[in-house]
């Protein structure tokens, strides 16, 4: 049953990305821009739906917010969430070890700002991003009734975004999420974004 | 209503249904599924251990409900790789086995919930079960 939703949701995502990529448009006359210049303001609602991993560990981000479309930044709350128990090892004192199930969650607001420097003939754009998510993380373990390690905690992060149309971007990016105790703190970023734009067609 | 939206909404709509909509055993009406009408009281819990490392007996804890504010049920060391208890179902049980590694010591904490899972079939409330639950005390390093 679990399996048959992951196959749904991956199939959804990719049907979304078939209606919003046009592969033929996107790569056409590619104009360099100011990654400083700045439009009129233009405030979107928006979801997110991305990943966080590395070797050691994968975390789902799912968020909803503001997306700026005139001066380009986003300000989103964010929850991301280990979707499955990973065993750890706290060290409770000298010479004793619990090896324990854990997941993790992390709920944050989201600051990003993105700086693009190149535009094609569709305005789908492409530039770098900065990101800061500002959170509260938590663990959750098999067995005991109350969580551990809460932390509040920035996760910087950064890496390059696309603007493929006007209602989507797609990011790829490094977060360096140390709130994590158990795994390594340097993780790849995917973002997908959406956004509700009003003006697609002016 | 322009096209955004529309992409935007039918997006949001696609992913809430494929996630919701899977037809689960309350859709079905099968007269040769076999349903079993009364529920067990009592399950499984099976314990699943490790050889110590020192080669001593290794300390278990048995626990109805969680390690920190759970009931303490049973206590006792024990050389096998598997024990078992008949427990009540709809309850959490926690278990922990304490090894000797190398002057240390490693406690191993596992939980889960023992319980059955009901649905309709042709008018009939059908139940569901597991017939046991692993608690695995096992040593991962």
């Amino acid at each position: 049953m679990l399996h048959n939703k992951g196959r749904k949701v991956v199939f959804s995502i990719l049907f979304i990305f078939s209606l919003t990529v046009n592969p033929l448009k996107t790569f056409a006359q590619p104009l360099a821009i100011n990654p400083f210049a700045v439009s009129y303001f233009q405030p979107k609602f928006g979801i997110n739906l991305g990943t966080f991993f590395n070797h050691q560990d994968f975390l789902f981000d799912f968020g909803i917010g503001l997306e700026e479309l005139g001066y380009d930044f986003s300000i989103t709350f964010n929850g991301s969430f280990r979707p499955y128990y990973k065993t750890v090892y706290f060290k409770e004192s000298d010479n004793l070890y619990w090896q324990i199930e854990e997941k993790v969650v992390q709920f944050s607001i989201d600051l990003e700002k993105r700086f693009y420097f190149l535009e094609f003939d569709n305005n789908s754009k492409i530039g770098l991003y900065g990101i800061l998510k500002t959170g509260y993380f938590y663990g959750t373990y098999k067995g005991l009734s109350k969580n551990r390690n809460q932390d509040f905690g920035l996760t910087p992060g950064g890496g390059i975004a696309w603007q493929f149309s006007k209602i989507a971007r797609f990011s790829v990016g490094y977060l360096y999420f140390n709130q994590n105790p158990y795994a390594h703190p340097h993780t790849f970023n995917l973002k997908l974004s959406l956004y509700i734009n009003k003006d697609e067609q002016q | 209503m322009k096209n955004s939206i529309k992409i935007t909404l039918l997006a949001v709509g696609i992913i809430l249904f494929s996630t919701s909509c899977s037809k689960t055993k309350d859709d079905i009406c099968d007269i040769n599924i076999i349903c079993y009408t009364e529920a067990p009281d009592d399950l499984y819990v099976k314990l699943e251990l490790s050889t110590n490392p020192s080669s001593t007996p290794i300390e278990v804890r048995f626990y109805i409900g969680n390690m920190d504010n759970g009931e303490l049920y049973d206590k006792f060391h024990t050389t096998n790789n598997v024990e078992y208890y008949l427990m009540p179902i709809n309850e959490r049980y926690t278990a922990t086995a304490k090894y000797l590694v190398e002057g240390d010591t490693v406690m191993v904490i596992d939980s889960d919930r023992l319980s059955r899972e009901s649905y309709k079939n042709c008018e009939e409330t059908c139940y569901d079960w597991e017939d046991e639950i692993i608690l695995n005390l096992k040593l991962k390093k």
